[in-house]
């Protein structure tokens, strides 16, 4: 069925193909001989059309191969110049010729991928994705926390022992993905997705990294692992080189991160220029420790501190009773000086009514040498005119008291002279 | 083909650690302990109130310190293969 003969020279009667023949038996020998190929080169003439369809050639100094994709497959925006690496399945296509239809492009080098993500990051600060008021505070401390990292990795290692050392009753979902190399952006995403689903533990997320064949009945979750969200996603990783560090700059893991229900913090182990998924999480850290060290509270500065609660709990119940006591020794002095001005204005109202007593008594005025006079009926006399010569009257003195006759009596004018 | 285990650890060992651990709401009972001491902070509650108060304080703390006392940090592995 062949068209071509060994060698090149026809060693029977040559067969014409068809283009359309001819383009189908290329495309079977390249599936035969490249079903996929991963080349690396340098970027040139990169366009997107109608924001879909992806067009470029990688070059180098001796040939030019032309590519052909979706911008689905782009980690992000690209730019003439770049180095890149690109794997792919090489077609003839029966119109516009050779090209590698892409599956994945990954930059390569530290310079591309430090301008790689820097148009990234223009390109997702303008969308707002890095705004200060899209971060959330993190519920604290955490009683759920999903893990996003490789279970073999110090990254893992490193925030579990610092969880474990410094708080208590957490539960910890772990989300075993690989942090670096070609899948981890997709194994990433899909954990992220996975965590906002809120797939309780016994269930299955997709694209995460193999860990092995399953034997029925594996599965050890015993069926009570509680749903609903976490309260908090955690992705981290330790350090590395650029290209390690390559899936936090993904456009991909960065969009899910900031798009995650599920709060965020983002820990990469290297202080040096932060990576795009910790600008779009909610929280960064500095390492993994630290990233543990952020989410729990010391347990030891905890209970001391609940010692010192207890204490004060103690301290505002006396401060409470003694403040009562002494607002009742305050209402007993009130009451006993209300009690002890009564019974002053009492004796004073006595005092001033014996004063006033004395003054009337009659008794007074006979000891400062007066005297009362009463006529025979025993009335008393209070005027002269009651008098007449002759009259027998009875004078009352201080120390006893006299009879006697009146002989004459005399007017005394109102100005105090006789008439 | 998609498996996924659970693995708990608890520091204590305790054997029910893990499931106390997740009745336990920490910060639910650190916010009502916050709130009981600003309330015996009011010099004009009543003192009946007050004790009340105290004796529910006392009670939490109990609860918060036997918690970190107590409990460890379970670990529900999510492993999928592709």
């Amino acid at each position: 069925m062949s068209g071509f003969a060994a060698g090149g020279a026809p060693a029977e009667p040559e067969m014409v193909l068809s283009v359309a023949e001819f383009v189908a038996y290329v495309n079977q020998t390249l599936e035969a001989a490249y079903p996929f190929v991963t080349i690396q080169g340098e970027l040139a003439n990169f366009r997107v059309s109608r924001g879909r369809w992806v067009y470029f050639d990688l070059k180098d100094d001796e040939a030019s191969v032309r590519f052909f994709g979706t911008v689905y497959a782009l980690p992000g925006p690209l730019e003439d110049g770049l180095l890149v690496r690109v794997s792919g399945n090489p077609r003839l296509h029966p119109l516009y010729g050779f090209s590698v239809n892409v599956q994945t492009i990954v930059p390569v080098g530290e310079g591309a991928l430090r301008r790689t993500a820097d148009l990234l990051a223009v390109k997702l600060d303008a969308e707002g994705l890095f705004a200060p008021e899209r971060k959330r505070v993190l519920p604290y401390p955490p009683a759920r926390i999903a893990l996003v990292t490789a279970a073999d990795s110090a990254a893992y290692a490193d925030f579990m022992k610092i969880l474990q050392a410094r708080w208590s009753g957490v539960t910890i979902d772990h989300y075993d993905v690989q942090v670096q190399g070609e899948p981890a952006p997709g194994q990433i995403v899909s954990a992220i997705a996975a965590v906002n689903a809120g797939i309780p533990a016994g269930e299955s997320f997709a694209g995460g990294r193999a860990g092995g064949a399953a034997a029925p009945g594996a599965v050890d979750d015993g069926g009570n692992t509680p749903g609903g969200l976490p309260d908090v996603l955690v992705l981290t990783r330790g350090g590395g080189s650029a290209e390690d560090l390559a899936a936090f700059n993904d456009e991909r893991v960065v969009r899910a991160v900031a798009g995650s229900r599920v709060p965020t913090l983002v820990a990469v182990g290297h202080e040096i220029d932060s990576s795009l998924a910790e600008l779009a999480a909610d929280r960064r850290a500095s390492t993994p420790s630290n990233a543990a060290e952020l989410l729990t509270p010391d347990r030891a500065v905890v209970l001391g501190r609940l010692a010192a609660v207890r204490s004060e709990l103690d301290g505002a119940l006396l401060r409470l009773v003694r403040g009562r006591r002494e607002r009742l020794a305050e209402q007993r002095t009130v009451l006993d000086q209300g009690l002890r001005a009564a019974y002053d204005a009492a004796r004073l109202r006595l005092r001033t009514a014996r004063q006033l007593l004395d003054a009337y008594d009659p008794a007074a005025a006979l000891r400062r040498g007066y005297a009362l006079v009463y006529a025979a009926d025993g009335s008393l006399i209070r005027r002269a005119d009651q008098l007449r010569p002759g009259a027998a009257v009875r004078i009352t003195l201080s120390d006893g008291a006299a009879r006697a006759t009146i002989t004459e009596r005399t007017a005394i004018s109102q100005k105090g002279r006789k008439p | 083909m998609t498996r996924q285990t659970t693995k708990s650890t608890t520091k204590s060992g305790s054997d029910n650690g893990a499931s106390n651990a997740a009745a336990f709401d920490y910060r639910a009972k650190t916010a009502e302990l916050e709130r009981v001491l600003a309330e015996l902070q009011d010099p004009d509650s009543a003192i009946d109130d007050a004790v009340r108060l105290h004796a529910a304080g006392r009670k939490l703390v109990d609860e918060l310190e036997a918690y970190l006392e107590r409990t460890g940090v379970t670990v529900r592995k999510h492993v999928a293969a592709n």
